[in-house]
């Protein structure tokens, strides 16, 4: 599940209405993590991504496969979704860990004021 | 000189007239010999519908002379003498139209102090206040009539500038929600109801986008684009009803807008996200004044897509 080509990966915050969302490139490290995260995060039973309408709504990734093509990642409180051509996937993000270290890539990518607020609202670890 | 304000309007901007000379000096002594008539400026009825007039002294002398508020509201049922407050505020309405109502450069809003206006005022001074119904008015067919009318006390014949019509499709998520556009519209697409694929932004079309996010500058950027704040014609129909909010941060600094359906309720979409009809509490929008807006707290107003409207 590797993506293999070194390409950039970008991630967006899903966050506004009207205003586009703020996005940012993430770095290797990051990408490694969030694809060793895909490959060995428990599953998620009985758990559906939820969609809490106004407001911060998590992350999504476009996460280019080795195979071709690109895997849509949505990361949002506890919850990963990678959806492909073949069908979607459902792990466990525990803690947010994931969310948060991928909100951390950035602090010095984004305004400010709004990095403090997406970090207000997911919480401390 | 005095400032008035009928404090009556949601979407539309409320009526302002000037009273001077005599007539100013005789109703601030009275006023000043009958202090509970006097209300505070936010005090008293805030729903739906009249909340009473708002008073404010123009020169640097009267409320000194006088031992008054700079700024205080009448009749609207904040003070401790409301019959002597609703006779002041009658007093006051029926200049709303004299000839020389207008004459002072902060008097803005000159479009709805008309006689029909003044008349309606009146009249609702004498009636009790009752808890507000929403009574919106919908005659067969797909035109409807705008909420002003309808917070408007039912049984009070309404003056013809309360009433404007707008038109409304069935509620359609699907057609915003296909995966092959989801993601490229946003809530001011959805509001217009256009579908440019282009995450449109209020101003972008024409030249005058918004440079700070607000109510006013968002709007302003909605009206270049051909959105009507007043009554618009049935020449410019389908005329979408829309409602503009505001995340005013801190951190979170955004808008987002709504439109209303034929089934009553509204419909948004909160950027890429699917078009929907609940709030984030998952109730229907009934109202956007009062959804559950998260961070969008602030409700700027309604107003009209017009078929000119163009959004980029």
């Amino acid at each position: 599940m590797s993506s293999g080509s070194g390409a950039q990966v970008q991630v967006e915050v899903d966050l506004y209405s009207g205003r586009p969302n703020p996005t940012w490139t993430l770095p290797p490290e990051a990408v490694a993590l969030l694809e060793q995260r895909l490959a060995t995060a428990p599953r998620a039973t009985n758990a559906r991504m939820s969609d809490p309408g106004l407001g911060y709504r998590g992350l999504t990734v476009a996460l280019p496969i080795s195979t071709g093509g690109v895997a849509s990642i949505r990361i949002f409180a506890g919850l990963v979704e990678r959806v492909t051509a073949s069908g979607a996937v459902l792990v466990r993000d525990d803690q947010r860990a994931l969310e948060r270290a991928l909100i951390a890539t950035a602090s010095d990518k984004i305004p400010y004021e709004v990095f403090e607020y997406i970090n207000r609202i997911v919480g401390p670890a | 000189m005095l400032k008035i304000t009928a404090d009556l309007f949601s979407g539309l901007p409320n009526p302002e007239w000037l009273v001077e000379g005599a007539e100013a000096a005789s109703v601030l002594h009275d006023l000043a010999t009958n202090r509970h008539a006097v209300a505070s400026a936010d005090s008293g009825f805030t729903g739906l519908g009249f909340r009473g007039l708002v008073v404010e002294t123009l020169d640097e002398h009267s409320s000194d002379e006088f031992s008054l508020p700079t700024k205080f509201r009448l009749a609207n049922g904040g003070s401790l003498n409301e019959s002597k407050s609703h006779e002041v505020a009658e007093r006051l309405i029926s200049r709303m139209t004299a000839s020389t109502a207008a004459n002072h450069p902060s008097i803005l809003n000159r479009d709805y102090a008309t006689d029909p206006v003044k008349n309606y005022l009146l009249q609702a001074l004498k009636e009790p206040r009752k808890k507000s119904v929403v009574s919106t008015v919908e005659p067969e067919g797909e035109t409807q009539e705008t909420a002003d009318a309808a917070h408007l006390k039912p049984g009070i014949k309404l003056p013809p500038i309360f009433v404007c019509a707008y038109e409304t499709t069935p509620f359609n998520p699907a057609f915003w929600n296909d995966p092959a556009h989801i993601s490229k519209n946003n809530c001011y697409n959805y509001a217009s109801n256009r579908r440019t694929d282009t995450f449109a932004q209020p101003g972008r079309a024409t030249g005058h986008m918004y440079s700070v996010i607000n109510c006013a500058e968002v709007t302003n950027g909605a009206v270049s684009d051909g959105a009507s704040l007043t009554c618009a014609p049935a020449s410019q129909a389908p005329r979408w009803y829309m409602a503009l909010v505001i995340a005013p941060g801190p951190g979170f600094v955004d808008f987002h807008w709504y439109r209303k359906a034929k089934e009553g309720f509204w419909g948004h979409k909160p950027g890429g996200t699917a078009a929907r009809n609940t709030d984030n509490s998952g109730h229907i929008v009934n109202d956007p004044r009062t959804a559950d807006r998260g961070p969008y707290t602030i409700f700027c107003r309604f107003m009209y897509a017009q078929n000119k409207m163009v959004v980029k």
